[in-house]
């Protein structure tokens, strides 16, 4: 059930409302907030993740 | 050898340079480049290889680091065997030979194997089945051809896999904890060492009643398990205290690791249903070495071959001698001799002597062509499946192809064309047949005595040119090659609607290209030869250019590896002018005794010049 709603809210912060959550009353303002702070947590995990192993990361080429 | 460039990605995981990538990506090279994240570039070398669990460690050769350079970053490893489907991942590395690439995607599933239904056959490196040791980390971050060898990073920034295969849209990735074992193997030592009890298994039977142990499929003949007295049938429930079961494909890899990391020489306390009933058994481990041994090229032989593995050799159902053919060069001496050899023969003599490995066949062939500046027909022994045959080999130096020289005759320094019906129509010259000069090569008589492009060469010595259609191209130059090269003729000319007759001392043709002298570079791998007059012509080069004209360049070799192409005319190596291909041999021989690290070539590339730096690498040199 609980991942029946975080869809939804997720559905809600991208704008697209299923019909069974406008028939349910589902007050899509609510779910906006959480998502988006998500979206940044994410997006600066990965700039740490990146910034400890893509400097690492090499390209080889080989004559076989 | 037939050689390939490619390009792959690698992650560097000490401060020593110590680089993981894939045994498919790595292992079986000539020369490693490896460009690092800010753009340095520096050579490696292979530290050794890994074809069963496709991981290979290079190093880089930070001696070739510039001044300024800081400490090398490094990546961590973390623990594989904490991921779970749905983790975020990243895998980095160089798709298609971009510089660098990270795509995102999630775990979909922790223990990826080839299903028998897509991939029958299994997923096979020099003999090795992959799928036997490894379960993959499959993902959706897109990877692509190129990727493989760099790594699956967690959101910690850890390494969690090493990226290695694609099955559409989705990623596999070898388990890093299973990768960073490899790699801390081949770092130590050199080389993976593993054990082998000859044991084959496979998922208890659907119709099975049993609900644990692993089914013995098969038990190698003379091999430990079969010492031991394991048999087909055997349900395999204990392996050195561990218990094992297998109900699925997925759980065969898991077991596998059991034997193979087991310590060589050990001895192994098995347990085994039969007949309902528990039996133990004692097994003792033995190293198992690879599946195939490592290609050795045989330049006087015209062939590449192989060492016999313990595996191999139990493949084939034989003693582990002799040396396995693995390819022929078309038209050497192995090609040649009759009856040829062939790929999957086995070589076991060689001039009346045993030949049990690669070194044996080395030191003979030493011995046959040491001093020697022709080829020595040598008896060759081999096995072709169960026949036992002989031929002879002209072992050693190939000989040059003949290249009949052409006989020189007499010639006349134009270019022309013929003048056909339609042409002389058009010109005002209805009814008149000859030639229309569409080149007068410059500094030789026809031009010195006045020659013109446009000209109508009607007649010579008052013989008409019989000449009215395209495919009579031949006819004026072969009435010219009719007189001694010394000869004056008389042309009757028409130029700008006139006239006129000169005469001109013919000569002897310039040397064709096909006979001009050639330098061939087997280290770098090119064929020059001198300038010819029709190269200056065509290329609209002075007569006095010097230069040596680039004919052929291997494919991957250490000319091709530094972009000079065919056509090149090389002008100077190493700032000194190169008259012609004399100069260009003596100054490569000093670059070879000097083993200068680069050596730079000046070119002219059409209306181009342009500085070519060949960077040998000498210690990869063949003898």
């Amino acid at each position: 059930m609980k991942r029946i709603i975080g869809l939804l809210f997720m559905f809600a912060a991208a704008g697209i409302l299923p019909a069974c959550a406008e028939q349910s009353g589902t007050p899509p303002a609510a779910a906006t907030l959480p998502d988006v702070r998500q979206t940044a947590n994410l997006r600066q995990e990965i700039d740490q993740a990146i910034g400890k192993a893509f400097p690492a990361i090499i390209r080889i080429s080989v004559v076989a | 050898m037939h050689k390939a460039m490619a390009a792959g990605s690698g992650a560097i995981i000490s401060p020593e340079g110590y680089v993981i990538t894939n045994h498919h990506v790595a292992g079986k090279v000539s020369r490693l480049t490896c460009r690092l994240a800010d753009g340095e570039e520096l050579d490696a070398r292979l530290v050794g290889t890994d074809p069963l669990g496709d991981i290979a460690v290079i190093k880089l050769d930070l001696a070739g680091r510039k001044g300024k350079a800081g400490p090398l970053p490094v990546a961590a490893f973390g623990n594989s065997d904490e991921v779970r489907v749905g983790d975020t991942v990243m895998a980095m590395g160089s798709p298609s030979g971009v510089s660098q690439s990270v795509t995102l995607g999630i775990v979909s599933n922790t223990q990826l194997i080839m299903p028998e239904l897509y991939w029958p056959g299994s997923f096979s490196l020099d003999g090795e089945d992959v799928g036997s040791l490894v379960r993959w980390i499959a993902h959706d971050a897109v990877i692509y051809g190129g990727n493989s060898g760099g790594p699956l990073i967690n959101i910690n920034g850890e390494i969690i896999g090493i990226n290695e295969i694609g099955l559409g849209s989705l990623g596999g990735a070898i388990p890093s904890n299973l990768a960073k074992d490899l790699a801390g193997q081949i770092i130590k030592n050199g080389k993976v060492s593993r054990s082998w009890i000859g044991l084959e298994v496979q998922p208890r039977l659907k119709s099975s009643t049993l609900d644990r142990g692993l089914l013995v499929s098969g038990v190698v003949k003379d091999s430990p398990a079969d010492k031991a007295g394991l048999k087909s049938g055997d349900v395999l429930v204990s392996f050195d205290g561990t218990a094992v079961d297998g109900r699925l494909p997925e759980d065969i890899p898991k077991f596998n690791r059991l034997v193979l990391f087991a310590p060589i020489g050990k001895k192994v306390n098995v347990k085994v249903l039969r007949d309902s009933r528990e039996k133990p058994f004692e097994i003792e481990t033995v190293d198992r070495g690879m599946a195939k041994g490592r290609d050795v090229e045989f330049k006087a032989w015209g062939m590449t071959g192989r060492d016999l593995t313990m595996m191999a050799a139990l493949e084939s159902e034989r003693a582990a001698e002799g040396v396995l053919v693995h390819s022929i060069r078309s038209g050497g001496p192995c090609n040649e001799a009759k009856p040829p050899l062939a790929p999957g023969d086995i070589i076991t003599a060689v001039a009346n002597q045993p030949v049990k490995n690669l070194a044996d066949l080395g030191g003979i062939t030493a011995k046959i062509t040491e001093g020697k500046t022709e080829a020595t027909p040598t008896i060759v022994e081999f096995d072709r499946k169960n026949l036992k045959m002989m031929t002879v080999v002209k072992v050693g130096k190939e000989p040059p192809p003949d290249k009949p020289a052409h006989a020189r005759k007499a010639w006349l320094g134009v270019d022309t064309q013929v003048l056909t019906k339609e042409l002389a129509g058009a010109l005002d010259m209805k009814g008149q047949t000859g030639v229309r000069v569409t080149q007068v090569i410059p500094g030789k008589n026809a031009e010195k005595a006045g020659l013109k492009v446009g000209d109508i060469i009607l007649k010579i010595d008052g013989t008409k040119i019989d000449a009215t259609k395209p495919e009579d191209s031949e006819v004026f130059q072969n009435m010219i090659r009719q007189y001694p090269s010394d000869a004056e003729i008389a042309l009757d000319i028409v130029r700008a609607g006139q006239p006129q007759q000169i005469k001109i001392p013919l000569e002897l043709p310039p040397t064709p290209p096909s006979e001009l002298k050639r330098y061939k570079d087997d280290d770098f791998e090119f064929v020059a030869r001198d300038l010819s007059l029709s190269d200056k012509v065509s290329r609209k080069l002075s007569e006095d250019t010097r230069g040596v004209l680039i004919e052929k360049v291997e494919r991957a070799g250490w000319a091709s590896l530094a972009h000079l192409a065919i056509g090149d005319i090389v002008v100077s190596i190493d700032g000194r002018a190169v008259d012609g291909v004399d100069e260009m041999e003596k100054l490569m021989a000093q670059a070879r005794q000097a083993k200068n690290k680069s050596i730079v070539f000046f070119v002219k590339r059409g209306i181009h010049t342009m500085f070519v730096e060949l960077e040998p690498d000498w210690s990869s040199r063949k003898n």
